[in-house]
Order: C-alpha cells, then sequence, then structure tokens
C-alpha cells in the first residue's frame, strides 16, 4: 500500500431498502495507480463508483481524498477535490459541441461572476480565451479538435466515449474513475482505448480505476485488481493471483 | 352540538366531493402509471362527459342511466382518440412536448366547446332518484350515496380487473416495461387504448355524479376538477389504485372543511399546499415507494 | 493555436445602432401620430410578452426544466411596483418622493417589483427544483395558483375589488419601457453565452453528468430560475402600469400558458424564437380581431401539430445574427470563429 493514497475508503456500505448493495468496501489507490474493478453482472460495481463519487450518500464508512474526508459531499464538491468518472452509459451533453462539453467541466475552474458575464467585463474575455485555448488542447490531445463544433450527439461511438474521458479530464482530477470505458467497442477501437488509456495515465499524472468486463484490457494494463460480488470484496491482487484465484474463478462460473 | 353536527355535514360534503375527485384521479393514475402522461385534459374529458350526458338526456330524453352509459362510451372514445391522434406519436419525445401537448388538447377541447356552447353554464337535470337516508340528525342524499358507493365500486372493479385479468396483467407489464412487454407478446398499443379507454369511462361516471350535485356545465368546469384529481393521485401515489381513493377523499375532506371554516377563496391554495407538503415530503406519495433515477 | 475568442465589436456596434434605429423609428411613429393610442397597446403588449417568453426560456428552453407558474412571479411584481408607485402618488402634495421625476420612481419601482418576484423565485426555487418533469411543473402550477390566491385576498392588493387607479407610467414612458425590453434581452444573451449559460444548458442536457463535471446544479437551477422570476417580475410591473387596473383572473393559469406557447412555438433554447413568436402572437390575434374567438383554438391546434411535426419549435434553438447576415449578404468570409458563435448561430 502506498503511504499517501490519492483516493481511500474503508468499510464502505450502502443499504438499498434493507438490501446491502455493498458492504465492507475497502479501497486505496496511490498516486499514478492504474487499479481495475471487475465482478459479474450486478456484483455492484456501478454502486460502488457511485459511491466513490458521491452520487450516493454510503450508509456506512468513510471515503478520503488525499487524506479529506468526504462525508456528506455532493458529487460536484468532490470533483473540486479531485475525482472524475464517465458513465457506463455515456452521458454527454447531446446537443452542445464537442468543445462545449469539455468548456462545461473548465466551468469550476473558472471565476467570473454573473454580472461579469453580463457586462462583459475584461474578465470575461480574458478566462474565456483562456478556457478555449486549453479545451482545444485537451481536444487535440485525443486527436479530436477538428470536431470541436459538431454536436456530441453527431460523434460516433468510439469518439463519444473519448470525448466523455476528455469531458472528466477538464476537471483536472487526481484521479479518474472510468466504468467501462471499452463497452460496446470493436477490438481495434479497445485496442486505441488501451493506448489512450496509458497515454493520459503519463501525461496528466492521474491515478485511474477502471471497471470492465473486457478481462484481456483489465489483465493487461491494471497494477491491481480487486474482485467484488455481491457487494463484497472475494479477491485482491495482481492480475497473475488474480487469474488463478478459484473465489475469481467461482464467481464468474456461477459455481 | 349544532357545531358537531355542521362538522358532520362538511365531512359528508368531503366524502362527496372526495369520492368524485376518486373517480376522476383512478383514471388519471392508471394513464399515468402507464404512459407516464401527465394527461392535462383528462379534465376536460369530465367536462365532454357532462355535456354528452346533458344532452342525451335534455335532446334525445333518454334516462339518466343510459345517458351515462353514452357519455362512457363517448369519452372512452375521445380518450382513445386523443391518444392515437396527439400522444401515440410523441411516445418517445422529451417531456416537455407530450406535457405541452396535453395541455394544447385540453385548451382545444375548453376551447372547442366554449365556441360551441357558449361559456354561459347550462343546468343539469336532477335525475338521480336515490333514497336519502337519515343517519341521526344528518341527512346523507341519494346523490351523495350514490356517489361513494359508485366510486368504491369502481375502485374495487378496477383493482381486480388490474390483478385478476389477462388485460390487467399486460397493464401492470406495460407499465413496467413497455420494451419487455412487447417482447412477451403484449400489444403495447392495444393495452395503452384499453386504459384510456377505461381512464376515460370513469371521468364520464364522474361528470354524471359530479352534474348531479352541482348541476351545472360549462366548457372550463373540468380543467380545476381534473387538477384536483390529480393532485388527489399524487397525493396517494401515481399509478397505484387504492391510492388515488384514498387521495380524492383527503383532498375532498381538506376542501369541505377549508371552504367551512377558513375561507372559501383559500380552498384551492389549501389543495395545492397540500400538494406542495406532499410532494417535498415523500414525492412518491402516500402509498408510494420512493424510486431514485438509475445512473 | 490561434487566437480564437475576441470581442466582437462589429457585431455588437451593429446591433447598438439597430436598436436605436427602431426606436427612432418607433418615437418618430409615435409623435407623428401614424402609430395611434391602440398600436402603441399592442406594442407595450408585445414588449412584455418578449420579456416574459424571453425569461420562462431561461428556465424552460436553456435549463430545460417545465415551469408552469410564470403568471405568478408577474403577479409580484405588478402589484408590488403599483403598490409603490400609487403610495408615492397618495403622498400628499410636495411631499420629497413626489418632487422626484416620475421615470425615476417608475424605474425604481420596476426593479423592486422584480427584485421582490425573484426573492418568491428563490423561496418558492429551492425546494420545487429538487423535482424534475410532470413533478415539477405541477408544483410550479401550485405555487403560481397560492401566489395568485393569496395576491387576490389581501387587504394591501385591493382584495376583490382589485387595485385601481394605478399610474400610467408605461404608456407615458414608451421609450423607457422599449429599452427595458432590449436590456432584458440583451442581459439573458450574454448569460447563455457565458459559462454560466454554459452550465445550465449541460444540466438540460443531463443532470447527472453536469453535477459529476463540477456544475452545482441546484446553484444554477435556484439562479436560473429567480432570474426569470425577476424578469417576469419586471415584465408584470410594466404591464400594471399600463393596464392601470389589476383585478382578479389577470394573472390566472391561462396566462402562464399563454407565455409558454410562446416559448415552445418559437423554440425552446432560441431567444430569437422567443422574440419572434411574442410578436407574432401578439400582432397575430389583434390582426385577426373579427376571428377573436378562434384564437385560443388556432392557439391548441397550432401547439399541436409544431409539437408532433417539430417539437423543437420554429427556431428550434437557432439566433439571428444581423452581424453574419451582413457579412453574407456582401460576400464577406465570416469573421473570427468567435464572432460567428457570439453572434449567432450555434
Amino acid at each position: 500500500m502506498e503511504n499517501n493514497p490519492v483516493l481511500r475508503a474503508e468499510h464502505l456500505g450502502i443499504v438499498f431498502g434493507g438490501l446491502k448493495a455493498v458492504s465492507d468496501f475497502d479501497i486505496s489507490i496511490g498516486e499514478n495507480e492504474l487499479v481495475g474493478l471487475i465482478g459479474p453482472n450486478g456484483a455492484g460495481k456501478t454502486t460502488i463508483f457511485n459511491l466513490l463519487t458521491g452520487v450516493y450518500q454510503p450508509t456506512e464508512g468513510v471515503i478520503y481524498l488525499n487524506g479529506k474526508s468526504m462525508a456528506h459531499k455532493k458529487p460536484h464538491q468532490m470533483v473540486k477535490e479531485g475525482i472524475a468518472r464517465t458513465f457506463q452509459n455515456i452521458r454527454l451533453f447531446k446537443e452542445l459541441t464537442v468543445l462545449d462539453n469539455v468548456k462545461v467541466a473548465f466551468n469550476q475552474g473558472m471565476k467570473y461572476s454573473l454580472l461579469k458575464a453580463v457586462f462583459r467585463t475584461p474578465s470575461y474575455w480574458k478566462e474565456e480565451a483562456e478556457i478555449d485555448r486549453k479545451a482545444r488542447e485537451l481536444l487535440a490531445v485525443f486527436k479530436m479538435e477538428d470536431m470541436a463544433d459538431s454536436l456530441a450527439e453527431n460523434l460516433p461511438y468510439g469518439q463519444q466515449r473519448k470525448l466523455e474521458i476528455a469531458r472528466a479530464l477538464a476537471t483536472n482530477p487526481k484521479i479518474l474513475l472510468l466504468d467501462e470505458p471499452a463497452a460496446g467497442m470493436n477490438p481495434t477501437e479497445t485496442a486505441e482505448l488501451m493506448e489512450t488509456i496509458s497515454t493520459i495515465r503519463k501525461n496528466f499524472n492521474i491515478s485511474i480505476l477502471l471497471i470492465e468486463h473486457d478481462m484481456s484490457l483489465v489483465m493487461s494494463i491494471c497494477e491491481r485488481i480487486i474482485v467484488i460480488d455481491y457487494g463484497q470484496i472475494i479477491a485482491k491482487g495482481t492480475p497473475q493471483q488474480i487469474a488463478k484465484n478459484e473465489k475469481v474463478i467461482g464467481a464468474y462460473l456461477g459455481a | 352540538m349544532d357545531q358537531v353536527i355542521m362538522f358532520l355535514k362538511q365531512v359528508i360534503n368531503g366524502v362527496q366531493v372526495g369520492s368524485i375527485y376518486a373517480l376522476v384521479a383512478l383514471g388519471y393514475t392508471m394513464v399515468y402509471g402507464i404512459v407516464k402522461l401527465l394527461n392535462f385534459a383528462h379534465g376536460d374529458f369530465i367536462m365532454v362527459g357532462a355535456y354528452i350526458s346533458l344532452f342525451a338526456m335534455t335532446g334525445a330524453g333518454m334516462p339518466i342511466w343510459l345517458a351515462a352509459i353514452i357519455a362512457v362510451a363517448g369519452c372512452a372514445l375521445l380518450g382513445v382518440l386523443t391518444e392515437k391522434i396527439a400522444y401515440k406519436p410523441l411516445r418517445n419525445s422529451p417531456k416537455l412536448s407530450v406535457l405541452i401537448t396535453a395541455i394544447a388538447v385540453s385548451l382545444l377541447l375548453e376551447n372547442l366547446f366554449l365556441l360551441l356552447f357558449s361559456s354561459s353554464p347550462k343546468p343539469y337535470p336532477n335525475a338521480i332518484n336515490f333514497p336519502s337516508i337519515d343517519v341521526g340528525p344528518i341527512q346523507v342524499s341519494g346523490v351523495t350515496l350514490m356517489t361513494i358507493l359508485l366510486s368504491a365500486v369502481s375502485m374495487i372493479a378496477l383493482q381486480l380487473f388490474v390483478k385478476k385479468t389477462r388485460m390487467g396483467r399486460a397493464m401492470r407489464a406495460v407499465s413496467e416495461d413497455a420494451q419487455a412487454a412487447t417482447l412477451m407478446g403484449v400489444s403495447v398499443n392495444k393495452t395503452i387504448s384499453l386504459t384510456f379507454a377505461i381512464g376515460s369511462g370513469l371521468s364520464a361516471i364522474a361528470a354524471v355524479m359530479y352534474c348531479s350535485a352541482y348541476p351545472m356545465v360549462e366548457p372550463y368546469m373540468g380543467s380545476m376538477l381534473g387538477l384536483k384529481a390529480f393532485i388527489a393521485a399524487v397525493l396517494g401515489g401515481i399509478g397505484i389504485i387504492p391510492g388515488a381513493m384514498l387521495g380524492g377523499f383527503v383532498i375532498g375532506l381538506i376542501e369541505s372543511l377549508t371552504k367551512a371554516y377558513i375561507s372559501s377563496q383559500l380552498a384551492d391554495a389549501m389543495v395545492f399546499g397540500i400538494l406542495i407538503v406532499v410532494l417535498l415530503v415523500k414525492p412518491a406519495g402516500i402509498f408510494g415507494k420512493n424510486v431514485g433515477e438509475k445512473v | 493555436m490561434k487566437q480564437t475568442v475576441k470581442v466582437p465589436w462589429k457585431a455588437y456596434i451593429l446591433n447598438a445602432v439597430c436598436a436605436v434605429l427602431i426606436f427612432v423609428a418607433l418615437s418618430g411613429m409615435i409623435s407623428a401620430e401614424v402609430i395611434d393610442k391602440y398600436i402603441q397597446g399592442i406594442i407595450m403588449l408585445v414588449f412584455i410578452n418578449i420579456i416574459l417568453a424571453v425569461s420562462l426560456n431561461l428556465t424552460t428552453g436553456f435549463l430545460g426544466q417545465i415551469a408552469l407558474g410564470h403568471a405568478g412571479f408577474m403577479s409580484i411584481g405588478a402589484y408590488s411596483s403599483a403598490i409603490l408607485t400609487k403610495f408615492i402618488k397618495d403622498l400628499p402634495e410636495g411631499s420629497f418622493l413626489q418632487s422626484l421625476p416620475p421615470q425615476l420612481i417608475f424605474g425604481v419601482a420596476l426593479l423592486f417589483g422584480g427584485l421582490l418576484a425573484a426573492v418568491f423565485g428563490l423561496l418558492v426555487g429551492i425546494p420545487a427544483l429538487r423535482l424534475k418533469g410532470d413533478y415539477l411543473a405541477i408544483i410550479t402550477l401550485g405555487f403560481g395558483e397560492i401566489i395568485r390566491v393569496v395576491m387576490e385576498n389581501l387587504e394591501i392588493t385591493g382584495g376583490a375589488q382589485g387595485l385601481r387607479s394605478i399610474p400610467g407610467y408605461s404608456t407615458k414612458y414608451f421609450g423607457m419601457c422599449y429599452w427595458i425590453t432590449i436590456l432584458s434581452v440583451v442581459f439573458m444573451y450574454m448569460l447563455v453565452r457565458s459559462r454560466h449559460g454554459r452550465a445550465i444548458m449541460a444540466i438540460r442536457e443531463d443532470d447527472i453528468a453536469s453535477e459529476a463535471v463540477g456544475i452545482p446544479n441546484t446553484y444554477y437551477k435556484v439562479a436560473a430560475f429567480s432570474i426569470a422570476a425577476f424578469f417576469a417580475g419586471v415584465a408584470g410591473g410594466i404591464y400594471a402600469h399600463y393596464l392601470r387596473i389589476l383585478g382578479a383572473k389577470t394573472f390566472n393559469f391561462t396566462r402562464s400558458i399563454e407565455i409558454i406557447v410562446i416559448v415552445v412555438l418559437g423554440g425552446m433554447g432560441s431567444i430569437t424564437g422567443s422574440i419572434v413568436a411574442a410578436i407574432v402572437l401578439t400582432v397575430l390575434p389583434e390582426a385577426l380581431r373579427s376571428f377573436s374567438d378562434y384564437r385560443m383554438l388556432a392557439y391548441s391546434v397550432a401547439l399541436i401539430i409544431v409539437m408532433i411535426f417539430k417539437p423543437s419549435g420554429l427556431f428550434g434553438r437557432y439566433e439571428f445574427s444581423l452581424a453574419n447576415i451582413i457579412a453574407k449578404i456582401f460576400g464577406k468570409k465570416t469573421g473570427s470563429k468567435k464572432e460567428a458563435v457570439e453572434g449567432g448561430v450555434k
């Protein structure tokens, strides 16, 4: 374990209508680490993401971002503390342009007030120019600068996934949560995605927690893997250890 | 003692109005439960039902039961047609478009009837000859008894229909998941039509009962009535049949007691106030379960 | 990388010149009596409806939340500003407040009405905006009705008799109403084309995603709701000083519906659309007076048809841009990219 985990959660649990959806979930992710979270369908992976990003308030346990407690924080407040995410079923701002999708995510770093916007003061122009530049630069990292002005809904599927990651990165996170980024992609797109993930990890110096069904992807890029079933951790370890773990094999084969 | 009698009279009043709300709310709740559509025009179906039954009685000289049946048939047809023409093309559109269409249908019906029959209220014949009964010093009129009875019977019948019959099961299936229902061989279109037919038919019964108690028919009579019935449906938990019934009684009682003891002008504000409190405290209604959006 | 965000001076100057020209033309025609009192009244209603529609467009078109209680906020602005000007008018002759220029009194009254409406917008918005869709629609409708009923039953608002002999400032200071309308439109436009506007539109597109990229949804929802209420209040104030009498049913549910009809027909998310629809839907019924019985009927049929065949309204999300049109006419290449965005089509 790292000394200074970016994200740490202890005994995390949530109950829905008397049912324990997640219980006793521990996690600790260090700087620049890439961790995979896997498990059978309905095991509670997305619920864990929703807990870690503040969409659900945990009924038990605490989440720490850079050592700071996130108890009772709303999702947008947690974003400020450096956590960002993507969604399993892509959630872009469909009828905004690609550029605006990214610019929205820069909002929390911007300062000019509502009145300054209305009166178009110099600070408006200065910040808008800066954000425009930053957003275009970010799109360029994903080779999407040419699509800046098209509507997000008109992008091909793979590009939409990439845009969602770009948008998450615009919030300047220290840790990025990716919910099945390769879902619905063909092998070429998946390979390209794997490359993108390692580039952003290097270039942006961030940690990544990844939910994925594509086992080959998880096994090849993750340093550590956490396996859950029925809302509980059943195994932790390196890809090699996980591949041999009998509990994991059992969970996946339904034994 | 007088005060007690006065109070009891208001309660009976409230229960009567409440059972009319309940009848309308049943229709509302069914339609909302299945198509998730706030059918603003539902209240105006009551108005249409009132006019149909009025003309059946005064124009064609029919007895009230026959007039009521014709009104039910007319409203059911109107409901089905409205759905087919105005709502069906928008089934996959954003909520706002559908809601605005429903408001437009409501405006259309109101203004059409305004043009056809003018805004002056028409008297409704007093045709219900149901014996009144005396409970101690309080007389409960035949209309009141009949209204309460009819709404109770309708609720039970509806509940049995939804729980026990094939069509009822189809309805529940469509309300849960229309796509899955299609895959299971349920005809979604037919089920929705049937729901609109039943819901609108119920509003015709409500129309006859309402007009028997308050014998005036005019083009705008349905809008407030429909709104309050919707509030009743929300109060009880939208999509839940006994909830609509309970909600109807609660709204009726609150309204009648506010009119009697606080101010008749504030009765509507009070009903809306109750709605606001319920929505904020328990958005899914008294009988409903809170379900969050899936992320 | 090239600088793409620049101040579009050309577009600004063009628009300002255009606004002044319209003003000069209108006041010229009024003093030459080409425009009589009757037509002037219709133009006043156009101003009022433009402010109402553009402000409701912020909540319904840009924020994507269905609000059916706009008339309620309008009534707060109308009553409060009218009570203020009436109070000053009824002061003893020669008192200080009476010696102030009436334009100032009128302006302050409108501001007061708008601010009070905004406060109510805040009070209603904070609880109501926790709900979405139909439930929000019905709860805003409920709040609107409650505001109306309470307004009609207070002593200070004249109770059942209504509020009478309100000074007729709107007609007297026609030009002022014109510039207030222009300012309202400019305010909305500048707001929408800013980081705040982007945040508001992001909430409309996907409120879970907007929260997940750091947008404080509640803050923006309540802010947009209150701003819309503010302008509804201002419009109500102008309306009160135009009608000069406020009574029962002036601000009922049907009024809210009329405003939403303008917004929807014009195009949710298009300020241009709201303006054009406000003009057309105010002038047309007057021009076709002999068919006035059919007005609401035609409205409702038009609404249904538009919803089925063009649910985005007549203008969709298009914004008119003078600078772009002129550039096109003279065959010039459009200036910088940002100018196109700043001035027009998205």
